[in-house]
């Protein structure tokens, strides 16, 4: 350890720079700082120690806005307070590789304000930050590119190929209708699955209201059956489950594992199961 | 020391908010500079609209989290994702920052100054170099603006001027920075510039900050048009040295009217085409 160590702790620590104020030995002992490298942060004006760290919280409110600009928004209009207590409460930890640019910041959010605001606010943040996730996703854009640049998709229920859900789709499950718009910390109470789907450009990601069934089947379409046997395991009336199939094929939600995406993707999709964020 | 860069003229940091910009007065735009981690490991529609941006001007990558600055070697995979990208829209160089932004346990996620000693000039202009030779094009460095002034054995420009003397990379001098760090610390800036090897300067920034009133200190925002101040400081430069290309910085308060980041646009070319001398010798600029 030594300075940069020692001044990133000023930065981000209200104890580290009490310390440098306070207590110089110990800050010296804790970053095993030499006398020479106390000196450099001992002989610096206070004041840009004061401006730096409202900085490094600045860029932190813009990182979070930049994925979950609404979510911030509603924040800083109803819970500025909160806000504010997670933009000092955060040290911001660095992830390696892609993660460079990843969303682990809005993750956190999402995670801090779950319990401290209204139930419909959070799920709000939750859908915002699936959104923004997926628009984010390469594996996602390649599936959404793959879908543009093929023909229309072979239909029928009896059709060949065991079938999962496309890389570019996530399905969640919300307690409030985060689809419908208005404040977010004011969404009606209605348990809501959501179908989110990666397009190619704009809008990078469509979002689709749908039922328990088209869930249920989406379920299913986990690269283990084909469609007949998708059809069986959903049970209920198999012609209209086999139809509702058809559609998701048709859309491309739903893929043949022989099909294009196959050639593109060598990870097995992990968005076959909706996730419960409500 | 690294071979003269190709000339870029008057460029303008691209930012979504000036697309719009960019397309309808693409005439007045020579070049245009990218946020490296907007497009790094970004998905390939992202990376489609970056390489039609390519099609259409130069543009050069300029990087906000290498933190070269930090201990040890920058990581293999951002390296290599840079790599990747650089190649992909042919750009004629890359940049980043002198600086550090994060440590083994925290991420900053700001340009935090560095402690300016030997030592660590030695050990950054040995990282530039292998940096440089891993992207395959030139590497130019940035000068930051800089709150804690730390009590280090070097000034900001003699460490500038070391980190130098140990690699063949060149500079990306900010003036808004320079003017920014001179006002908040007491420093001359013409004596940064007797300093700094400006012979290896082969990209300026432009921009405007807020004026620090009342004892307070001036803040580099990227939120107004470029102040006189640096106006006169590009000028003194261009009385030293060629310079290949300048770029105009917009990170927020986007103009609804066009008009000022063009004609900043315009000011700075024009001043890149006028033959400037110093002490009777022309720099050789037609």
């Amino acid at each position: 350890m030594g300075v940069r160590e020692a001044l990133s702790g000023v930065l981000t620590r209200a104890e580290d720079l009490a310390m440098l104020r306070e207590n110089p030995a110990a800050l010296r002992r804790r970053y095993g700082l030499t006398e020479a490298e106390l000196a450099m942060l001992a002989g610096a004006p206070l004041t840009g120690f004061h401006v730096t760290r409202q900085n490094v919280r600045r860029k932190l409110a813009r990182k979070i806005t930049s994925y979950l600009p609404a979510t911030v928004a509603e924040l800083e209009a109803s819970h500025p307070a909160l806000l504010a207590g997670f933009l000092a409460a955060t040290v911001r930890r660095p992830q390696p590789g892609e993660g460079v640019t990843g969303s682990w910041e809005a993750e956190r959010l999402v995670a801090w304000i779950d319990g401290r605001v209204s139930a419909s606010l959070s799920d709000f943040a939750r859908y915002e930050l699936a959104r923004v996730s997926l628009t984010t996703d390469r594996r996602a854009a390649g599936a959404a590119r793959a879908a543009r640049d093929t023909g229309p998709p072979d239909t029928g229920a009896g059709g060949a190929g065991r079938l999962r859900v496309s890389a570019a789709v996530r399905v969640a499950v919300f307690d409030h209708d985060v689809t419908v718009g208005g404040p977010p910390g004011l969404l009606p109470l209605r348990y809501t699955s959501v179908l989110l789907k990666r397009g190619w450009g704009t809008p990078a990601v469509r979002a689709f209201r749908v039922g328990e069934g088209t869930v249920s089947l989406l379920a299913r379409c986990d690269g283990s059956r084909d469609a007949a046997q998708v059809v069986a395991a959903a049970g209920g009336d198999r012609g209209q489950t086999a139809a509702m199939l058809d559609r998701l094929i048709a859309a491309r939600v739903v893929l043949a594992t022989t099909g294009e995406e196959d050639r593109c993707e060598s990870v097995r999709s992990s968005n076959t199961h909706p996730s419960r964020v409500g | 020391m690294g071979s003269r860069l190709r000339e870029l003229g008057s460029g303008l940091g691209y930012r979504a908010e000036l697309a719009g910009v960019v397309g309808e007065h693409a005439g007045r735009i020579d070049w245009l500079e990218v946020i490296t981690e907007h497009y790094l490991f970004a998905p390939a529609d992202l990376r489609e609209e970056l390489g039609e941006l390519a099609g259409r001007f130069p543009v050069v990558p300029h990087g906000v989290e290498m933190s070269i600055g930090s201990a040890g070697e920058v990581d293999g995979v951002y390296l290599d994702a840079l790599a990747a990208l650089v190649d992909e829209i042919d750009a004629p160089w890359f940049s980043d920052h002198l600086c550090f932004t994060r440590t083994e346990d925290v991420l900053l996620g700001l340009l935090a100054p560095l402690p300016r000693t030997r030592d660590v000039a030695r050990e950054l202009g040995r990282k530039a170099r292998r940096v440089q030779d891993a992207v395959g094009r030139p590497f130019l460095l940035e000068n930051i603006t800089y709150y804690v002034d730390l009590a280090t054995p070097l000034t900001e420009a003699q460490f500038i001027a070391e980190v130098m003397e140990h690699c063949d990379c060149h500079l990306l001098l900010d003036l808004a920075n320079l003017d920014i760090n001179a006002r908040n610390h007491g420093f001359d800036p013409l004596g940064f510039l007797d300093v700094i090897p400006v012979e290896r300067v082969a990209q300026v920034h432009l921009a405007g900050g807020i004026d620090g009133v009342a004892g307070e200190m001036s803040l580099d925002s990227h939120g107004a048009a470029v102040p006189e101040r640096v106006w006169e400081l590009l000028d003194e430069l261009l009385s030293r040295t060629a310079v290949p290309a300048t770029l105009i910085e917009r990170d927020q308060n986007f103009p609804d009217d066009p008009a000022e980041l063009l004609a900043d646009l315009d000011r700075a070319r024009a001043r890149l085409r006028r033959p400037l001398a110093r002490d009777g010798v022309a720099d050789g600029r037609a």
